[in-house]
Parts: C-alpha cells; sequence; structure tokens
C-alpha cells in the first residue's frame, strides 16, 4: 500500500505543474488538431487514416523525449532529486509516479484525434495499435533522452537539447511523410532512426503498408532500446554517487 | 546508540578532498550543528550521511546501519533538506508538505491531516493556499521546513535551512526545529556558518575547516575549552602591543582576555582609539583555533 501512496505523491506532486500550466495542455490540444485539418485538407480521410495512428506513436516519443527527460533534468538541477534519494522512495516509483502525473500532457496531444477519429465512424483498430505500440515510443524516447541529459553536469537548460532532438527525429525524417518521397539509397538508411522505425511499424500494422521491411524496422527499435537502455542505466544513479 | 556515527569520512573530487577526515557522532534525540565557513565540507558531509554520495573513505553509520551497505534502511530513518533547493513555483505550502509525506508512505488523508497541523505549527496558515512563488523568501524556507520535519524521520538533515532569513523566521525555524526533538524524538543535524545560531540551538557542534573536523563537543564545553572569558575589540592599535593571538581586521583587532580586569589592562596598554569588551561565544571558539587563516 505505501508503494501506491508514494507513487500517487509523486504523482500529485508532478500534476501540480501540468495543473497549473495549463497552457501547456490548450497548445499539445491545438497542434494536435492542427495537424489533423492538415491531413484532411491535403490528403482527405485516407490521409488522416493514415497519419493518426503515427501521430499518437509520435506524441507518445515526444512525451518521453521531452517531458519526463526534463522533469528528470529540473529535479536534478534544483536538488529535488537529492531530496528523494534522502528518503524511502524508490528509482521505480519516482519514475511511475512522475509518467502518471505529467502524463495528462500526451493525453491533451493524442485525445483529440482519436476523438475525431471516432465521430468520423473511422477504422478504430489502428488507433488501438498505435495505443499499443506507444508506450514502447514513450520509454525509448524517454531512454534516448535519459541517456544524453543525465550525462551533461549542470543541465540548466535540458529543452535546450530535448527540443531540437524532438525536430531532429520527427519533423526531418520520414516520419510524418512516406520514405518514398526519398530516393532508395536513403529511404533504407532511415529506418536507423528510430521514430521512422516506429512509425513504419504502426503504418503497416494499422494500413497494411510499408516501404521498409518489418524485419529491419523491428531491429532497429530492438536495437535503439537496448543500446539507450545500457546508456541510460549507466548513467542513472539512485544516490551513492 | 549513536544516531549518527562517521569514522575518517571521506569525499574526493577529482584530485580534490572536500571532505579530509571527518570522525564524528551524534545521540540519538540531540540537535547537532556542522558548523564552519562556506567551502568547509559541510554539505558534502551531509550528502555522503544522507547516501547522496559515496564515501572516498572511511565509513559511517546512520541509526546503526552503513549508508553504503544498508543504505535502504538509511533512507527509510531519514528525511534531508538540501542547501539551495530549489521549489517548484506552482506548488501551494500545503501541497507541498501533504505530497511530500505521501513520497515518503503516508496515505493522502494521513498526508493532509499533517500537513494541515505543520501548516499550523510554522504559522504558515495566511499562504497555505498560496503559489510558492508568491512567497516571501522566509515563508518558502518555512515551508521547506515544515515539510522536512513534518516526515517524523529518526534522523533529519537540514543544509543551511536559514540561511537569507529575517530574523524572526530564523528564530520561527530554529524554534521549530527546537520543538521537533521533543515532540517527534528525531535527531537532527543542521549545517550553518553562523555560528550564534549553532550557540543558541545545539546540543552538540562540529567545527569543519577545509574538509576537517577542527573542533567538537557540547557548546559549554567548547566555551570551556577556550581559557578566555572576553573578546576584547581594538579600534586603531599598534600591533606590536598584542600578544600572538589575535584577529587583524584592518582597522579593528579582536583579541581576548581572561578576566575583565585583563581587558581593560589590555586597552589601557594598547591607547585604542576605541575599544569593547564581551563574552566570549562559540564564534570566538572557532577564530581562536582557525584564526591563523584568517
Amino acid at each position: 500500500m505505501r508503494f501506491l501512496w508514494r507513487v500517487l505523491g509523486v504523482a500529485l506532486f508532478n500534476f501540480v505543474f501540468v495543473k497549473r500550466q495549463w497552457m501547456w495542455i490548450l497548445q499539445n490540444v491545438i497542434i494536435a488538431l492542427g495537424v489533423l485539418f492538415i491531413a484532411l485538407g491535403w490528403g482527405g480521410a485516407v490521409a488522416v487514416k493514415t497519419l493518426v495512428p503515427i501521430y499518437i506513436v509520435i506524441s507518445a516519443w515526444g512525451f518521453g523525449l521531452n517531458i519526463v527527460a526534463q522533469m528528470v533534468g529540473y529535479d536534478r538541477v534544483v536538488r529535488e532529486w537529492e531530496r528523494l534519494i534522502a528518503s524511502p522512495l524508490q528509482l521505480i516509483e519516482y519514475f511511475t509516479g512522475l509518467t502518471l502525473g505529467t502524463l495528462p500532457l500526451m493525453v491533451s496531444s493524442i485525445a483529440p484525434p482519436i476523438l475525431l477519429y471516432s465521430l468520423w465512424s473511422l477504422d478504430l483498430r489502428s488507433v488501438a495499435i498505435a495505443l499499443l505500440i506507444s508506450p514502447i515510443s514513450m520509454i525509448l524516447g524517454s531512454f534516448l533522452s535519459l541517456s544524453i541529459v543525465l550525462r551533461i553536469r549542470n543541465p540548466m537548460n535540458i529543452s535546450a537539447i530535448t527540443n531540437p532532438l524532438m525536430s531532429v527525429t520527427t519533423f526531418l525524417p520520414p516520419v510524418l511523410y512516406p520514405p518514398t518521397v526519398l530516393p532508395e539509397p536513403l529511404r533504407s538508411i532511415t529506418v536507423a532512426i528510430p521514430t521512422v522505425a516506429l512509425s513504419e511499424v504502426t503504418r503497416l500494422l494499422s494500413t497494411g503498408t510499408c516501404t521498409i521491411p518489418i524485419q529491419l524496422t523491428i531491429a532497429s527499435t530492438a536495437a535503439w532500446l537496448t543500446a539507450t537502455a545500457i546508456a541510460t542505466l549507466k548513467a542513472l544513479k539512485w544516490g551513492l554517487e | 546508540m549513536q544516531a549518527v556515527e562517521a569514522v575518517e569520512l571521506g569525499k574526493r573530487f577529482g584530485g580534490v578532498w572536500a571532505v579530509k577526515n571527518a570522525t564524528f557522532s551524534v545521540g540519538e534525540r540531540a540537535i547537532a550543528v556542522l558548523a564552519g565557513p562556506n567551502g568547509a565540507g559541510k554539505t558534502t558531509a551531509v550528502r555522503m550521511l544522507t547516501t547522496v554520495l559515496r564515501p572516498s573513505k572511511g565509513f559511517a553509520r546512520v541509526m546503526g546501519f552503513d549508508v553504503v551497505k544498508e543504505f535502504r534502511e538509511v533512507r527509510k530513518r531519514i528525511a534531508y533538506l538540501p542547501q539551495d533547493y530549489g521549489v517548484l513555483g506552482d506548488v501551494t505550502p500545503f501541497e507541498f508538505i501533504a505530497y511530500t509525506l505521501m513520497m515518503r508512505g503516508l496515505s493522502y488523508f494521513d498526508a493532509r491531516k499533517e500537513a494541515r497541523k505543520w501548516v499550523e505549527l510554522l504559522g504558515l496558515e495566511r499562504v497555505a493556499s498560496r503559489r510558492s512563488w508568491v512567497l516571501s523568501g522566509g515563508e518558502r524556507r518555512k515551508m521547506l521546513v515544515a515539510a522536512t520535519l513534518a516526515s517524523n524521520a529518526d534522523v533529519i538533515f537540514l543544509d543551511e535551512p536559514t540561511t537569507g532569513l529575517d530574523v524572526e523566521a530564523r528564530y520561527t525555524v530554529l524554534k521549530a526545529v527546537r520543538d521537533s526533538t521533543k515532540v517527534l524524538g528525531s535527531t537532527i543535524v543542521l549545517t550553518t556558518h553562523m555560528l550564534e545560531e549553532a550557540q543558541l540551538v545545539a546540543d552538540y557542534v562540529i567545527f569543519i575547516n577545509s574538509g576537517e573536523v577542527v573542533v567538537r563537543g557540547e557548546p559549554r564545553e567548547l566555551l570551556a575549552t577556550m581559557h578566555y572569558r572576553y573578546r576584547v575589540i581594538l579600534e586603531g592599535v599598534d600591533r606590536k602591543c598584542l600578544g600572538s593571538k589575535h584577529i587583524d581586521l584592518g582597522e579593528k583587532v579582536i583579541t581576548w582576555a581572561r578576566s575583565k580586569e585583563e581587558a581593560i589592562q589590555l586597552a589601557e596598554a594598547c591607547k585604542p582609539n576605541a575599544y569593547s569588551v564581551k563574552d566570549v561565544t562559540l564564534e570566538d571558539v572557532y577564530l581562536y583555533i582557525v584564526g591563523e587563516k584568517v
């Protein structure tokens, strides 16, 4: 029972920030709706059907990459990290609570497209698939970001690292657009980018089509998960540094 | 059993020893003050005792548990307020205390009940539901101290909890610290560079300088080791007339005398522009011991 209260304590403490900075939630809703309308305007229902599942997976990626890592970095800078180390709270409780407390930020990104998607009576199976891939996407995003943030001695402005990382991994590579846009040598190389691999898996499972062989995308995701997990766990010390 | 025990404790960062050889112990239900100038190694010592840092040498126990080998047991029994802790500006004092207690395992309802009690104890009722960024520095610090003391931990570590506070806020915090040992039975380890504060609140004082424990003991014991009873401050005097033990402050000089008569004789012999005589304090003990470095 104490485990649950401790997790809830961390969650409520972090939720204070989300609750009082509600403009962030509004911003997420607006961006999500904007992306949806862009897809609808240029490609109609087919584009919406293709893009929404990927947008859900990428939102989870952004949540892990940006929010989780930023909160951890912030806690380290303001010495909240030390205050919590010197308490009965364990690392797993901290991360679970932190994720739960800031989860509304991710929900605000994915709820509007899901809502409109169901109103249009589109296939909800692909949304369900995206929601299943999302935890992997979030964990991978967190690991990648943490493996960098935790190695910086004084991460005063963590968003200066995580925001460009987010742009580089979502807007530039073929994530929100199909890899077929790129010439062949580049097309296969892009699978090395974790977001491309994740979006290709999502695209295959939700629409039945993909450009890059599925074995390559799974191998890329697994390799990234393993490498970033090792890099994060090596740098992640809950005290006794 | 000693609440805190450090034996030849040391921490090295690169080639620099932040704490070299700290040996001291603190009894249960006592208030121990780690005193010393900025950069003396107080915070590093506390960070080792709270399992934040791994000692480079020596060992330490808290409530009988080794801070490295049995760190989980130690963490169950301690609470720590780090120096320069920066609280999230959006949180209110009530929320901060309640959620801190939940993070330690209290239920939502018990945590709220305790938070209400500690808000009252520290005189934070008026600002309990205001966001902390609108609070004064003193109110914010009281909120942090309240949340730490409310933990009801066996050993509570407070790193410079009164730095930057006005007199009133400082005494409120010190009173809460003092009360918590009586009411809760906690042992408090507090760091400060303000020695009058140490004299006021401590059962036991540990002077640290340049990473080493210079002297330790109860305040009255430390004052007794001084041999001198009075501090003499002389203004505009020739240094030649003074003994070897004095602190040169430029225009003013601090020296010490065994009796009031000796103080007056000293003043008359040196013919200062002005002078004052005061009872010695822990500050004098510290200056007397490490004065050569001043």
